[in-house]
């Protein structure tokens, strides 16, 4: 398979510079919290010596004048998202991987696209101007990952010679393995792919553990790793602001109801539940607090997704006031089982959907509301109840 | 496969419920609210009840009311509050 790997190096602050131009040039550092430390995610490329995953006080003992800034994971999440929509207007098969890494299935796209040049040109047209990608053109995704990773900023590299050659002096660290692992190869003296490819495979096996038979695998230039297209799941993404600042968990949880019941109705005709997704919220002062929820029976309703989203928004309390709430919806599935209600309850519910709609068209949109408990117990009585479009 | 709106809800999409009205209140020399104009002049005969409410003052537009409970001449009751911050008085439910 022909696989096209487009490569952003540096994404996270890439959008920080898009959002807020004044930052390019400036030496600055992307922090995330893992637990109680601080950790880097992204910073100006020209700041030599950081990584990803270092911690920030490593990281603020080689550079100390940086300016911080804290990672803002779900405008990230949606530039990425974006720029997956826009190369899915060049190949049906996108998908993305970490942030700032997409791959592409080519196969079968000769005829729109007659050679390599123009599906890269192709690509660079999709993407905003200035993000200057590396694209990388091979037989699987690992190759096409290194090829891209090898071509300079806008330009693109071909694999067309024997892959041994062109992975042989490459250093051992662009394994998508554990660290332990590098390591582990650094204190064997094996520190290049031709080291790796020309052992054993018993050896490796013995020493790393099912890693080895990876890493020997794609030290050889082999790589079984399927192209996983985005499924509908992955774009459904929702998010609120809410009128005032608030810490309560019923507050989030009504917000959390009412895009529920949109990412219900987008779902509804595939016949499927919702069994994964991702519940995040920004708070003041931008506090950032996220929870992966995984249902054990598709959640195929509102109700039944928000019992389980209320048990992990009581075990994994807000860090403060919340400004702004979203979703993500991450797995579907369908329901081992279900039985149908013999009363006519569901009929009436759709005869009142249609009158609803029906009124919607003749007198605008939206004209009827309910009315939802937001906070109920506010000492501000604006704040107790709100308005929502029945049609939501 | 359905097809993705796109669409992203707004918080316009959610009204809250029983937003202060704008109300005219003359008040007495102690600074007391005397008449309501709503927008017909009504005499308050009594003062029922008075409560303070502060809260989220570490907000750029902080809260600060003094409600009144107040019954008029014609039996009916009200409840209406002086912004502390702006000045101006509002009738609301409460």
């Amino acid at each position: 398979m022909k696989i096209l790997c487009v490569m952003m190096p540096h994404f996270p602050w890439l959008c920080e510079v898009l959002r807020c131009p004044e930052l390019n040039g400036r030496q600055t550092v992307i922090t995330q919290d893992s637990g109680s430390q601080k950790l880097i995610l992204d910073y100006f490329p020209a700041l030599d010596g950081l990584r990803r995953d270092m911690s920030l006080q490593q990281a603020l003992s080689r550079h100390g004048q940086v300016e911080l800034l804290t990672a803002d994971t779900h405008f990230y999440r949606s530039a990425f998202n974006e720029l997956l929509d826009a190369l899915e207007g060049v190949s049906p098969l996108v998908e993305g991987a970490e942030l700032g890494c997409a791959y592409l299935g080519i196969d079968g796209l000769q005829l729109i696209y007659p050679d390599d040049a123009t599906i890269v040109n192709a690509v660079r047209e999709a993407l905003p101007k200035g993000l200057s990608p590396h694209i990388g053109i091979a037989g699987n995704k690992f190759l096409a990952y290194l090829t891209a990773w090898q071509s300079l900023p806008g330009g693109y590299m071909v694999l067309a010679r024997d892959a041994a050659s062109f992975l042989a002096k490459l250093p051992c660290d662009v394994l998508p393995i554990s660290g332990k692992s590098k390591e582990k190869l650094v204190r064997f003296g094996l520190r290049t792919l031709d080291q790796v490819a020309a052992l054993p495979p018993g050896p490796l096996l013995s020493q790393f553990g099912p890693e080895g038979k990876r890493m020997r695998e794609l030290a050889v230039g082999r790589d079984d790793t399927p192209l996983i297209p985005r499924t509908m799941a992955e774009a459904i993404e929702e998010d609120i602001m809410l009128s005032s600042v608030s810490v309560s968990i019923e507050a989030v949880l009504a917000v959390t109801a009412s895009m529920l019941e949109h990412a219900f109705k987008r779902i509804a005709p595939t016949g499927k539940g919702i069994s994964g997704l991702a519940l995040w919220t920004r708070g003041w002062g931008n506090g950032y607090w996220e929870r992966h929820i995984r249902f054990k029976e598709p959640a195929m309703d509102v109700k039944r997704a928000t019992t389980r989203i209320k048990q992990v928004l009581e075990d994994y309390p807000q860090p403060g006031p919340v400004e702004q709430v979203g979703l993500r919806i991450e797995r579907l599935g369908y329901p081992r089982g279900r039985q149908k209600s013999l009363f006519s309850e569901v009929r009436a519910k759709d005869h009142l959907q249609e009158e609803i709609r029906q009124l919607e068209f003749r007198l605008g949109n939206p004209p009827l509301y309910r009315l939802k408990e937001v906070e109920p117990w506010s000492r501000i009585p604006e704040r107790r109840y709100a308005l929502i479009p029945s049609s939501r | 496969m359905v097809t993705d709106s796109r669409k992203t809800l707004r918080a316009d999409s959610f009204k809250p419920v029983n937003l202060p009205e704008p109300v005219h209140v003359e008040l007495d020399a102690s600074g007391q609210p005397q008449v309501v104009r709503l927008p017909r002049r009504q005499a308050i005969i009594a003062i029922d009840d008075q409560w303070r409410l502060d809260d989220e003052w570490w907000r750029n537009e902080p809260i600060s009311r003094l409600y009144w409970a107040v019954r008029f001449s014609s039996g009916n009751r009200l409840i209406i509050y002086q912004d502390l911050v702006g000045g101006g008085w509002y009738r609301q439910s409460y």
